[in-house]
């Protein structure tokens, strides 16, 4: 196993080595980096730190699983003048993110039949699984995406799917600036297209639940959210849009040679300043604000349904806040003492400002904005406060983390009833595929109380609540 | 005396219903090489010392592109026609050899050019109701066996000669992976098509036979049957990612073949 040196609680250095640019800095408590195969992650954390202009640490999150290129649950920071910037360092599902929104009722009311009804009505208007889409997004415009790119959530929003409000409460409002939408294939287009308004199969979801606990109650009441309070989590992308943008981007880093030098192809690179380079982030801008809408419509939809069934106005759904775990943002953080731009690859990683943050909205200036962190559709998720820590600049992690692969998931449930066996969990689960249920049981997630634990030791973020599922659509 | 027969074993994901019919279990679904009829066991089993092995590691993989209905004047058997997509001609030529050698041990057999068909099932069966259930499924070849049929649509494989295969999924923690095969970076493109086929059978129909140079070839290959397949119908898999390279190991090229979903 490759050497780690604790540096702090939960912290932890891995040396730099040769090819590295900069050292590893892990976030984990023994317990986590025990609990699964550490050394193919830390391999990936070693060769993320041979990207060139990488600045501080080639970061891992608590939630660090094996993934391509970057490990899952990575970050890296690059600087704008001589650094590279890396579609593999977002991820094919280009801000692939969770909202979390507040439901104004408590679990009675979805006593007897209503929660069955709710999962039914949310089945019916929200498409999920693979390649379903929304019927009434099919006819799109190219005129229409050239204002979704500029747009992003608000472009819905003009369509009477959301609210003015809603804006402060996602990341960036949004919004990423400078995106392109002339940048993007024409097949990227189509794909999008089909897919706007859906959440897509795999990891995704629509979850409904009660906030359970409370830890920082200063922080929950100033955010709205009281115990016993029901929520709504989404998890969902750009879908077939963004995929395509990075692969088309891939595929031309590859042509023109970027990752000659690299040890994994997969981190293939252009520098920023080349034409390379901001083509791909105007693309990907484009297809994280194409991810911004599909979460606004997605949520549309579900405010829809708990009008239909429990009669609760759309207004009264209040979202929280939006958050993109596949990302690269230009952001502004300390270095050396002093302020420079940098930017920042989330792949599977959160952003994490503290109290003080200019660029949050005042409500999460004052506590630090929110970081939803979900866990497995069994036992909880949680939602915790930025704490801003330069060290990871201001990230914390996106989820538990897988600790079992799909296969080894669906051999283990394999012929046994497994929406049953969450219902007797006292979590009713529709899905269109049944082999997705599998692969995505609660055991094969870490336990996320480990995940943040970590983070609030690390004083990534800090704990605010725990959220215990009830209802659930999967893909 | 036992009723002997040659094949190559196929694997394939079977679906898990059919229309009515008495069926092959899965484990002994074949493509006929050569029919001995009733023999003396003992001898050819003597003989089997000086069976010609193929020259090819890794076992033909091909997909089911129709179903026949065999003999064509009353149909007693159903079956799936078998397209390939790679081997065929080490197939021919080992199909070939393995005639001669049981005339040169003075077997007869039937020197008709081979019709590659796996069946399935045998009468009483509604053909137009196979018709309609008939979806193509990608198949590979494990290995080459002798099986005895014991009569009642049950066969035992008594000899066999395991072929390498053309892909293994592995664990990945997030996604799914392979370890791919192949003689040539063109194998490899079919290869891995075929493995992402096995794990959703419509894939394949987006499959094209193209010229591939290089592994950056397969890749893109691969991701194009990827992206209209989203298109048209919705894919399980989101890319095949540049992650893992092709390492050379006794002239058989292997890639660890990563695979976002």
């Amino acid at each position: 196993m490759s050497k780690l040196k604790k540096i702090g609680p939960a912290t932890y250095l891995l040396e730099k080595g040769p090819g590295m640019n900069v050292p590893g800095l892990i976030i984990a408590t023994e317990e986590l980096i025990h609990g699964i195969d550490f050394e193919r992650p830390l391999e990936q954390v070693k060769n993320v730190a041979y990207l060139n202009g990488i600045v501080g640490y080639s970061i891992a999150m608590p939630d660090i699983h094996w993934g391509y290129g970057f490990p899952v649950g990575g970050v890296a920071a690059m600087d704008p003048e001589t650094g590279v910037i890396s579609p593999g360092g977002v991820g094919y599902d280009i801000n692939c993110g969770v909202r979390l929104a507040l439901i104004p009722e408590t679990l009675d009311c979805l006593k007897g039949t209503q929660g069955d009804k709710l999962l039914k009505r949310i089945f019916e208007l929200v498409p999920s699984g693979i390649g379903r889409g929304q019927k009434k997004t099919r006819g799109l415009s190219d005129r229409d995406y050239e204002e979704l790119g500029r747009k992003g959530a608000s472009f819905m929003i003009e369509r009477g799917q959301g609210f003015a409000e809603d804006l402060e409460h996602i990341e960036s409002n949004g919004l990423i600036e400078e995106a392109d939408m002339s940048l993007v294939s024409q097949i990227a287009k189509e794909r999008g297209r089909a897919q706007l308004g859906s959440i897509g199969s795999g990891n995704h979801f629509v979850e409904i639940g009660e906030i359970e606990q409370i830890f920082h109650p200063d922080v929950a009441d100033a955010w709205g959210v009281k115990q016993g309070q029901l929520y709504l989590l989404i998890h969902s992308g750009s879908r077939g849009f963004g995929h395509q943008v990075c692969q088309d981007t891939l595929d031309l880093f590859m042509r023109k040679g970027y990752a000659e030098t690299l040890p994994d192809k997969q981190l293939v690179a252009a520098p920023i300043q080349s034409q390379d380079g901001k083509d791909y982030f105007g693309a990907m801008a484009a297809a994280a604000n194409f991810a911004f809408a599909n979460r606004q419509s997605i949520l549309h939809e579900v405010r829809a349904a708990i009008h239909d069934v429990l009669g609760i106005a759309p207004e009264e759904v209040r979202l929280l806040y939006d958050i993109c775990h596949n990302i690269a943002k230009f952001e502004t953080h300390p270095v050396d003492g002093k302020p420079r731009r940098l930017c920042v690859h989330r792949k599977g990683a959160t952003r994490a400002f503290g109290p003080g943050s200019e660029e949050l909205s005042p409500l999460f200036k004052k506590t630090g904005q929110p970081v939803m962190v979900p866990g497995d559709m069994g036992r909880a998720s949680h939602l915790m406060a930025g704490l801003g820590n330069p060290l990871t600049w201001s990230s914390s992690c996106h989820g538990a983390g897988r600790a079992r692969s799909r296969v080894k998931s669906s051999r283990t449930w394999k012929g046994r009833d497994v929406l049953d066996y969450m219902r007797k969990e006292e979590v009713a689960v529709m899905a269109t595929s049944k082999r997705t249920v599998a692969e995505e049981m609660p055991d094969a997630y870490k336990d996320v109380d480990q995940v943040v634990d970590a983070v609030e030791k690390a004083e990534l973020a800090a704990k605010v609540a725990r959220l215990r599922p009830r209802l659930v659509i999967k893909g | 005396m036992r009723r002997i027969f040659f094949g190559f074993s196929i694997e394939a994901p079977w679906p898990s219903s059919y229309p009515e019919g008495r069926l092959v279990t899965e484990e002994v679904r074949h493509v006929t090489l050569a029919f001995l009829g009733n023999v003396e066991f003992a001898k050819l089993e003597e003989a089997l010392e000086s069976i010609p092995l193929p020259n090819f590691p890794i076992g033909p993989v091909g997909t089911s592109d129709k179903l026949l209905f065999l003999p064509e004047k009353t149909p007693r058997v159903v079956a799936h026609h078998v397209y390939w997509l790679s081997g065929e001609g080490n197939l021919s030529t080992y199909h070939e050899q393995l005639l001669g050698w049981l005339e040169g041990i003075g077997y007869s057999v039937d020197r008709r050019p081979l019709l590659p068909h796996v069946t399935v099932a045998r009468a009483p069966f509604d053909q137009d109701e196979w018709e309609k259930s008939f979806a193509p499924l990608p198949m590979r070849v494990s290995g080459v066996h002798l099986y005895e049929s014991l009569g009642n649509l049950t066969y035992e494989s008594i000899w066999e000669r395991p072929f390498l295969q053309p892909f293994e999924e592995f664990e990945h923690t997030a996604d799914i992976a392979f370890h791919v095969r192949g003689k040539t970076e063109q194998e490899l493109y079919v290869h891995a098509a075929l493995a992402l086929g096995f794990h959703f059978p419509p894939f394949l129909t987006f499959f094209e036979e193209r010229e591939i140079q290089d592994h950056n070839d397969v890749i893109y290959a691969l991701n194009q049957m990827l992206s209209r397949c989203d298109l048209e119908m919705g894919c399980p898999f989101k890319a095949v990612s540049y992650h893992g390279k092709i390492e050379s190991e006794e002239n058989l090229l292997n890639w660890e073949m990563v695979v976002d979903v």
